[in-house]
């Protein structure tokens, strides 16, 4: 494997760009793409087919059927009619300039009927529903680099998120349960679903092919029998599973009896319990498969609106068996055959004669795409459509005597039923779904997120991050959270944050992929290919002597499709894994699952079968076919894979890892040398990474984000990871090359404090600035901005159109724009408001389509940020520190060679935290910028007997400098030589976004709060920093009561009471206002207490006001408080 | 200054067009549409005003 | 040891520590300062002197190492020179932002005799005497006259880099008079201030003003100045064959020779002054009792790179010549107590 170069630096081409794109980076937003091109390829078209027609009768009994015949998606182009527009296509680069949503227009075909009659088709405009970047819907889709930077864009843009009012919006992956597999769970909250439940069962995410979910649960009932568990519209319903047999197929009790203990003959428990169910069913007097039906459709039809009241009980009972139970599998056959297999599973489970399997573990998971979900939420957004149509229609239909159905009054009524335009907007702007069915999720909240750019770290880290689910947030138990080894490769171990969401939001390792939908040719061959190799199909079974017993059962995609000897089994395997590989018969995206029998109780044996989309692979080398072939997460677990070469073991080891560094994720591979430091260090990385100013973009002129950081002066680092190339971080810089000297200097630098340079700092060290944005919208369609003429003073600050100028300084105040109000005939002034000073960048005015548009301006601001006393910095080992002071040059330690560090570490940061990355680095980077080289910093480059300390120290030494990287210093101070060799080198350091200016919070006197006339909290209020209980704590402890006082009392809420010592209350005493007696017209006041009359005893006294507020509340709920006071 | 200020206030501003960069006159209670290609961004040009910095 | 108790000062660097000869007689460092002995005492050699670039090195032997650290110090911080302090902004449409523009704007070196100006007060108006005022007016094109096939940058804009050779310098009063053109602009012609094209313009006027480093680093009138200890090695036995060789790559170049002696090669001490005391020979368990590294601790090694507005020579004097002021101005402050 290549190193890292420098050649970026010196490239002749540079400025030049490319031909193609960086297939790692594309990588990045295809899950997110390939999921919404699958909904617009076919997914709408297999959702719409499923939408369930809305039947209805009107009041004079004509029967209406509505449905959703079509639907189509558009491109975001300027809307029809609009004169002058030169480029029909709207670009996203305009969204995102002007706050708007890129957007395409949703066209649908509605037919309607009466009476069974012929339909009417007509089509309706749904509105403009927003495009996923870089899909087929989009304008760049498929654009070179050359003309992706033409149109605004980035040379590398990977697309995959939508932009939502000029915000950059991602559906977030969320990790949900397998699709199609029933999973072995113990789950104690299972034990209240009814009488007699035990906390053991199986349940099964049913996807079926429009990616509509729904879940399924076999319980096992302690009485011996199973329930199943199905739900609709969020309600869950259990029914026995043998009356759900019963109802599917037209069996006699003698087959399904058969089919149920085949293969489980000396399982006598187990056939004692079938007999038990079926016994059961007919004592309910049902006894064949129609009375089973109808009795299902009388129970549930209730529950089932949508069914209309002229549908038998047993149409109710077809609509559920196809919406509600396995609905992956298309016929009752194949529902009967996986409910056997299903009760087979269960009981053996039950008996604790296979393992728990759990939903924690990543073998039992997938992704939720962007794309599907998107699907989903369009396919309910229209079935609601469609039922508001129907009560529109009889709305009409009551309003009106002798109502008849006609396309006019179709057209008004679907006038008025809405669109999709604002619910797909506001589902995408705030993640959240408003939805009758939960669309099979465990949320309903947190579904989208922001694709911050702070910079191209975080950038780039969203696409790649997948969360368990908001579910879990608040779940006390750890087990979602934890590492499975099953994660291994497909789920990076070092990237989670800490805090509240460890363990749940998870990033993708870099070669992990995310399947697509399968060509479904290839998927159809799986059977035959099967077959071929041995299978007996499921349809043959009966006819064979082979006993099942001595089969493995093989499911494709939770279809049972038939079985396979043992003895032939592991060669099946192996056949249909190099078809696998080959990819021309069968998917490469196929999983083979063989969870093989064993003497212990395991995994419930079987050859299993996925080829579904939204799951996680990734490729290995496969050493038989010497060739890529992507394995699945529950594959992995049945696989001999060897890392290196030495460590294979003959005729075990199948498959070998492509790289060392292949378990982790994007940002841990930029961790230079990850394997030389403490573990948590590596991810405090991560998360510092993210957090760190460079360069977000290139497009600075067109930007119009709410805030960015840049950074004025970024270099690329002299040691650095492959990936870092890899990915052409360099053209996203995000750190300065920092001379660095580990001593203990000065004091400032205690406690993870660190000095900088100042002449370092004024020649433009570590120098940012933070762009921010302000858009303006006008109050109505005929305001304008402009400046007021009438004011004179206006000049020096505005230009005619009423905005700032470019380049002005703004301060606090001063004015930011004017414009004339058509609403309230008036000029107005908007002043700027901030703490801190900024200028002026740009001013763009937006305009839009159509004619009532508020004018909308948006004003971009630059804030330098100057590194200043209280900034944090970081190396890339998870060293952070705050700046304490600029050190003048003069005063700091130089060298033999007269060099001066920029940055002073203090040692102790050391020790305790083991980053000896750093420390490695140190020496790395000085080696490097000697001999002018730069060097790798893999990981797992070095090892125990040629390590990287002497790599480097070799270096050194050559370069005539101290093997260790030590240097003699003298001290700025006195002059005089130091007594100890000071380690001394160059570090990449990366400057924080946290910064002081964002932060500083001061209160003498301000606000207090209306109610308790205590301080107020927060920054932005002018309030003060809480002194809380702890703090109260610490003075007690203390013993400073004079301090607490004026802490807690005189300085908080202090007020003057009084109180009457004869009735002890605070809540007598009044004061009177009199004339006085001697001068009528002025007024004196007398405190008198209500209670005893007088104002004899009434005393004033100081006491904090929430204490008298106190006392008045207690007195609302009828309890007196009583004061003992003494005079001293 | 002030007579400078007079020149400007009867001279519209000037503003560039995000797509074909062509410099637009824009009044008040114009249309925000570019007189050329149609596009619906503009960019204020930067006008010539003296602003003193600090070299530091 | 005896090798080292001569009557110079030396620090001896041990493997794990430092420790300081026993000087056979006392020495600069023992005694109180004292300005006649100082006098007879000091010497200063000057080893090295370039013009391009301009730097200067030179020893300072019988010096406390107080009063060197002191030039040093001076010469960082106080010697002053001239740099542009504010800039006007008439027009900027370049990709640089304003502010980071005159930053870098204030970074560029200037050639003029800071010992010709006097300070600027604060709110006063640049007169002759405390000012130098430059302007930057540039304009990028398309080159229209170069062949229209090329494709590089500099074939196809004109002023598409601005470099501060297109500083041009406006003389104010009578400095026309005073000075020649050539005395006054920006030392180096080729420093990159910002890349442009066409329509991108630049309207700026400099106002260079005197200063010292203690305020800004753009002041300072050296790229840096600073000493070191003499180093003094020597060998206590004889190294031979392989050893010889090992034992002078611990050294930089020059400072172990080898000699042919009897047919055997024989490392030999030729001149410690360029060891840069990497100590790299304690990494040698057989050689490190070899050799007895030390360092003379009145032996001063200056180096000054000046910047180019005033040879080092010119700046060490200054910072003599600012000592000497503060010193005559503590004394008469302390008169006045």
């Amino acid at each position: 494997m290549d190193g890292p170069t420098l050649r970026n630096l010196t490239d002749p081409k540079f400025g030049k760009p490319s031909k193609r794109q960086n297939i790692l980076l594309q990588q990045l937003g295809a899950p997110h793409v390939s999921s919404f091109n699958y909904m617009v390829n076919k997914g709408l078209h297999d959702a719409v087919a499923d939408i369930v027609p809305v039947e209805f009768s009107l009041p004079n009994n004509d029967r209406v059927c509505l449905r959703v015949e079509e639907v189509s998606l558009n491109c975001p182009l300027v809307p029809l009619g609009t004169i002058g527009v030169r480029n029909q296509r709207i670009f996203p680069s305009e969204c995102r300039q002007r706050a708007a949503t890129y957007k395409g227009k949703l066209g649908a075909r509605i037919s309607w009927s009466v009476n069974n009659g012929h339909p009417v088709y007509f089509d309706k405009d749904m509105g403009d529903i927003p495009i996923m970047i870089k899909s087929n819907r989009c304008h760049l889709n498929f654009m070179s680099p050359k003309d992706l930077i033409a149109n605004g864009e980035h040379e590398q843009e990977w697309g995959g998120y939508f932009i939502i009012k000029g915000h950059e919006r991602l559906v977030r992956m969320l990790l949900m349960t397998r699709r199609n597999y029933p999973i072995a769970i113990k789950r104690s909250g299972w034990k209240t679903r009814g009488a007699l439940f035990s906390d053991i069962g199986l349940l099964i995410r049913c996807v079926q092919e429009d990616q509509t979910a729904r879940t399924n649960t076999l319980h096992f009932v302690t009485d011996g029998t199973a329930k199943l568990m199905f739900g609709h519209n969020k309600l869950l319903y259990y029914a026995p599973v043998v009356l759900i047999m019963k109802c599917l197929c037209n069996y006699a009790d003698q087959y399904i009896y058969k089919r149920l203990v085949e293969g489980y003959e000396d399982d006598l428990y187990y056939i004692d319990c079938i007999k038990n169910m079926l016994r059961i069913v007919h004592e309910q007097h049902l006894h064949s498969h129609d009375e089973c039906k109808s009795y299902l459709g009388k129970m549930f039809r209730v529950k089932f609106l949508e069914c209309p009241e002229w549908k038998t009980d047993a149409e109710v009972t077809d609509f559920i068996l196809k919406h509600c139970i396995l609905i992956h599998l298309n016929s009752n056959e194949d529902k009967f055959n996986m409910l056997v297999f299903m009760t087979q599973k269960l009981f053996v489970f039950a008996q604790d004669k296979c393992k728990v399997e759990g939903a924690d573990a990543v073998m039992m998971q997938e992704l939720l795409l962007g794309g599907h979900l998107y699907l989903q939420v369009v396919k309910e957004r229209l079935q609601v459509w469609l039922s508001n149509l129907r009560l529109n229609l009889l709305k009409r239909a009551r309003a009106n005597v002798g109502f008849i159905l006609d396309q006019k009054e179709m057209s008004n009524a679907a006038k008025f039923a809405g669109g999709l335009e604002i619910v797909m907007e506001k589902f995408l702007a705030t993640g959240h779904i408003y939805s009758d069915t939960g669309l099979g999720l465990m949320q309903d909240n947190g579904l989208t997120i922001i694709a911050e750019n702070i910079n191209r770290m975080r950038y780039m880290s969203h696409f790649r991050s997948v969360h368990r689910g908001a579910f879990f947030q608040e779940m006390r138990t750890t087990e979602a959270r934890q590492l499975l080894p099953d994660a291994w490769g497909f789920i990076c171990p070092v990237h989670t944050p800490d805090g509240a969401p460890c363990g749940l939001l998870n990033h993708l390792t870099m070669n992990c992929i995310v399947t697509d939908i399968p060509d479904e040719n290839k998927r159809n061959n799986i059977p035959s290919v099967l077959t071929e190799l041995g299978m007996l199909p499921i349809k043959n079974i009966q006819n064979t002597e082979v006993n099942v017993k001595d089969c493995y059962i093989a499911q494709l995609d939770g279809n049972v499709i038939g079985y396979v000897q043992d003895s032939i089994v592991s060669q099946l395997v192996e056949g249909l894994r190099l078809l696998k590989i080959k990819g021309e018969v069968v998917p490469d995206t196929m999983e083979i699952v063989l969870v093989p029998k064993k003497k212990v109780p395991g995994q419930f044996p079987g050859l299993f079968l996925f080829t579904g989309p939204a799951r996680m692979m990734r490729p290995l080398n496969n050493l038989v076919a010497n060739q890529i072939e992507y394995i699945g997460t529950f594959e992995q677990l049945y696989m001999d894979i060897c890392i290196t070469p030495e460590e294979s073991y003959k005729g075990v080891t199948t498959h070998m890892e492509i790289g060392k560094t292949a378990f982790l994720s994007n940002l841990a591979q930029l961790i230079p040398m990850p394997d030389c430091n403490q573990s948590p260090r590596n991810m405090y990385q991560c998360q510092m990474g993210k957090q760190t100013m460079g360069t977000p973009c290139h497009t600075w002129p067109t930007q119009a984000e709410t805030k960015m950081y840049r950074l004025q002066t970024p270099a690329t680092p002299l040691f650095r990871p492959v990936h870092y190339d890899d990915i052409g971080l360099d053209e996203f810089p995000m750190g300065t090359n920092a001379i660095v000297a580990v001593i203990s200097y000065t004091g400032y630098d205690m406690e993870d404090a660190m000095i900088i340079n100042k002449s370092s700092y004024e020649r433009g060290f570590a120098h940012g600035s933070v762009y921010k944005s302000e858009f303006v919208q006008l109050d109505h369609i005929s305001s304008y901005f402009c400046r007021d003429p009438t004011q004179p003073t206006l000049v020096d600050s505005l230009d005619t159109d009423g905005f700032p100028y470019h380049g002005k300084l703004m301060k606090n105040g001063d004015p930011l724009y004017c414009y004339y109000s058509a609403d309230q005939s008036r000029f107005f002034v908007v002043k700027f408001k901030s703490k801190e000073d900024c200028y002026i960048d740009n001013v763009r005015l937006c305009g839009n389509f159509g004619t009532k548009i508020k004018p909308l301006a948006c004003i971009m601001f630059r804030v330098p940020r100057n590194p200043t006393v209280g900034d944090k910095f970081a190396s890339r080992a998870g060293q952070k520190g705050i700046c304490s002071q600029k050190w003048p040059a003069e005063d700091l330690p130089f060298t033999e060679t007269g060099l001066v560090p920029d940055i002073v570490f203090n040692p102790h940061g050391f020790p305790s935290r083991m980053t000896i990355a750093m420390m490695i680095e140190v020496m790395a980077g000085k080696s490097a910028a000697l001999h002018g080289l730069v060097h790798d910093a893999s990981p797992f480059k070095f090892n125990e007997e040629s390590t990287a300390i002497d790599y480097f120290g070799r270096l050194l030494e050559a370069g005539g400098y101290n093997y260790y990287g030590t240097e003699t210093m003298y001290s700025g101070i006195d002059g005089r030589e130091m007594k100890a060799q000071i380690f001394f080198g160059i570090v990449h350091y990366q400057r924080l976004r946290h910064m002081v200016s964002d932060k500083w919070q001061v209160r003498s006197t301000g606000p207090t709060d209306m109610l308790t006339r205590q301080p107020l909290g927060g920054r932005k209020r002018g309030g003060g920093v809480r002194f809380g209980e702890m703090e109260r704590d610490s003075l007690i402890s203390h013993g400073t009561s004079f301090l607490l006082q004026d802490r807690l009392l005189h300085c908080s809420d202090r007020t003057t009471a009084f109180i009457c010592t004869s009735c002890k209350t605070l809540l007598g005493p009044i004061t009177m206002v009199k004339r006085m007696a001697d001068k009528p017209n002025m007024s004196e006041t007398k405190e008198t207490c209500k209670l005893c009359g007088h104002g004899e005893n009434v005393v004033e006294i100081q006491i904090p006001y929430i204490f008298k507020f106190f006392v008045t509340q207690l007195a609302s709920v009828n309890i007196n408080v009583k004061i003992e006071c003494q005079q001293t | 200054m002030s007579s400078d200020s007079k020149e400007t206030a009867k001279t519209p501003m000037v503003y560039i067009c995000g797509e074909c960069h062509s410099e637009n006159e824009i009044r008040p209670r114009d249309p925000i549409r570019c007189r050329e290609c149609g596009y619906r961004i503009m960019y204020k040009k930067r006008t010539k005003r003296l602003i003193v910095f600090d070299a530091r | 040891m005896d090798q080292v108790n001569d009557e110079n000062p030396r620090i001896i660097l041990g493997e794990h520590k430092i420790t300081r000869n026993l000087p056979t007689t006392e020495t600069i460092l023992d005694q109180t300062f004292n300005i006649k002995s100082f006098k007879k005492s000091l010497r200063i050699v000057i080893v090295r002197y370039t013009d391009t670039p301009l730097e200067m090195e030179f020893d300072i032997i019988g010096m406390h190492p107080f009063l060197a650290n002191t030039f040093r110090r001076l010469m960082l911080s106080d010697v002053p020179s001239m740099a542009v302090e504010k800039v006007h902004v008439y027009n900027n449409t370049s990709i640089i932002q304003d502010e980071v523009l005159c930053h870098r704007l204030g970074l560029i070196p200037l050639r003029a005799d800071p010992r010709m100006f006097d300070y600027r007060s604060n709110d006063s108006e640049g007169t002759e005497q405390d000012t130098l005022e430059f302007e930057l007016k540039i304009k990028c094109t398309w080159n229209k006259d170069e062949n229209k096939d090329s494709s590089r940058v500099d074939d196809m804009y004109k002023n598409n880099n601005v470099y501060s050779k297109h500083i041009k310098w406006l003389p104010i009063g009578n400095q026309s008079e005073t000075y020649k053109p050539a005395d006054v602009g920006p030392i180096d012609d080729d420093i990159l201030i910002a890349k442009m094209r066409p329509g991108h313009e630049l309207d700026l006027k400099l106002i260079a003003v005197k200063g010292i480093g203690r305020d800004h680093a753009k002041f300072s009138p050296v790229a840096t100045a600073f000493y070191r200890l003499l180093p003094d090695i020597k060998l206590t036995r004889e190294v031979e064959g392989e050893a010889a060789e090992r034992l002078k790559k611990c050294f930089s170049p020059g400072v172990i020779g080898l000699r042919h002696k009897e047919g055997r090669t024989v490392a030999v001490v030729e001149n410690s002054r360029y060891d840069s005391s990497s100590r790299n020979i304690f990494r040698h368990d057989d050689l490190k009792d070899a050799v007895i590294m030390t360092k003379i601790q009145d032996h001063f090694i200056f180096s000054i790179e000046s910047v180019g507005a005033m040879p080092p020579d010119i700046i060490f004097t200054e910072a003599v010549k600012i000592l000497r002021n503060k010193c005559v101005s503590l004394l008469e402050e302390l008169e006045q107590v």
